[in-house]
């Protein structure tokens, strides 16, 4: 009988896309990946993550974008290990 | 409108992806899109970033960190008195200890130094060996040391008195049943004391009456041959002087036989060359001047006691004389003049001491050693 589970190779590239992005938050300085982690990770918004941090909602904002950013070409390292559906060289090319 | 994106542009991208931007700037933002390629792509690279960032294992913490404010109260009633007693058990611990081994150092007998201190000495022959030590600088060492151990014996256990049958037909027959009497001083371990012997005897004498000798001289008095044998291991550790006399033998020559030593110890003199020897003596011994020998011959005088013997004549009399220590007793030897002493029986170190210091059967010795002075009459 055929398992439903994942496959073992889902399970490898599963594992090495966590390390990959484990890797790139820690790359972050501790105020964007705080602002990353609470809004990507934790599902906060903008108000929550404002009121947590005491920052202003615009410096939530900034730092949110410029934290993808980052994030963004720290994945780029890791390219061949994104799913099919996240690998952005398609339309980097295009 | 330019291509090239700024910071402000992906705030908006951002914002716009979490649908944190007004209606107003969301129907403006979309209109911006549609015109520009380059940002459909940038947004599109934005959202595959967020969408792979949003995959990330949601990791539980192992417990939460925050402090409620119960904890903070706590914190902040915490009273001052137990930080008194926040001292660590080790260091309680080490204080103890610390106080135990000053105070065990300080009682008298407490510590490790007072009972090396309170230990008796290892070598008990050390103490006639230490008596040479200030011979060179005193002429009463000498007596001085042996008093201390002979001292210790005789508190311990009282000298025996020695009877000395001193019959003229032991020596012409030679018979053993002089039973060791004028036997020599006992060697270290109780053997024949011959070697190490202090008693005068005439060269004619059997060996049977040369033999014998105490054993338990090694516990009361060590003979001078065995105090120089000490003297020089202790000399090697550098805690013995040397004798002049000795220093004068230790020289690259050895002194001939019969002259005078280079350097006499203090309280001594040089022989003089054409000195007239006593009768057994050596003119390569140092001797006291003669108001030495004056002064210890007017101490020379017979004190009544029951254990006390006449005394021999003086040295200068013309009688040979001879004394020695041998077990428990001061064996004082006299004989006449015809009879010559041959120097062998007399070991240099005993004559040194005896025919230049004191007479053995003055008060002087007996009260000194505390032994009795047993004369022997050879003839």
């Amino acid at each position: 009988m055929a398992d439903d589970g994942p496959s073992p190779e889902d399970t490898l590239e599963r594992e090495e896309l966590n390390q990959a992005l484990q890797d790139c938050l820690q790359r972050l300085d501790e105020e964007f990946r705080a602002v990353v982690i609470m809004v990507d990770i934790e599902g906060m918004d903008y108000q929550e993550v404002s009121t947590a941090l005491h920052r202003p909602l615009g410096t939530i904002k900034s730092r949110l974008a410029r934290a993808r950013l980052k994030m963004r070409d720290c994945l780029h390292r890791f390219w061949e290990l994104l799913p099919p559906a996240f690998r952005l060289e398609n339309t980097r090319s295009a | 409108m330019s291509s090239r994106l700024s910071l402000r542009d992906y705030e908006q991208f951002s914002a716009y992806l979490d649908g944190q931007l007004s209606p107003a700037e969301t129907r403006k933002l979309e209109e911006q899109l549609k015109a520009n390629p380059e940002w459909r792509l940038a947004l599109d690279e934005l959202a595959a970033t967020r969408a792979v960032v949003r995959r990330a294992p949601h990791y539980r913490a192992p417990r939460n960190f925050t402090l409620s404010p119960e904890m903070a109260h706590q914190v902040a009633r915490r009273p001052i008195l137990p930080s008194l007693f926040s001292f660590r058990f080790s260091a309680a611990l080490a204080a103890v200890a610390l106080i135990a081994v000053l105070v065990l150092q300080v009682l008298p007998g407490g510590g490790p130094a007072s009972r090396v201190a309170m230990a008796p000495p290892a070598m008990p022959t050390q103490g006639p060996a230490l008596s040479l030590k200030t011979e060179g600088q005193t002429s009463r060492a000498p007596e001085a040391a042996p008093q201390e151990s002979v001292q210790a014996t005789a508190q311990s256990t009282p000298p025996p008195v020695v009877v000395w049958n001193g019959q003229s037909n032991m020596m012409d027959t030679g018979s053993p049943i002089a039973l060791g009497k004028g036997g020599g001083g006992g060697g270290g371990t109780g053997s024949s004391g011959a070697e190490g012997g202090i008693v005068t005897f005439n060269q004619s004498s059997p060996g049977a009456l040369m033999a014998g000798g105490d054993g338990g001289a090694a516990n009361t008095f060590a003979p001078p041959g065995a105090i120089r044998r000490n003297c020089n291991l202790q000399r090697r550790a550098g805690s013995c002087p040397v004798r002049a006399d000795l220093r004068s033998r230790a020289g690259t020559a050895p002194r001939p036989y019969g002259s005078p030593p280079a350097i006499c110890p203090a309280g001594r003199q040089r022989p003089h060359s054409g000195h007239s020897l006593k009768p057994g003596g050596r003119a390569d011994h140092c001797h006291l001047p003669w108001n030495a020998r004056q002064r210890f011959s007017a101490s020379n005088r017979p004190s009544p006691g029951p254990r006390r013997s006449l005394p021999c004549p003086p040295v200068d009399s013309g009688h040979s004389a001879g004394s020695g220590i041998a077990g428990r007793c001061i064996y004082l030897v006299c004989t006449p003049p015809h009879l010559n002493l041959h120097e062998p029986f007399f070991p240099r170190p005993l004559l040194s001491q005896l025919w230049h210091s004191a007479h053995p059967a003055s008060p002087f010795w007996k009260r000194t050693f505390h032994l009795p002075v047993v004369r022997m009459d050879l003839l």
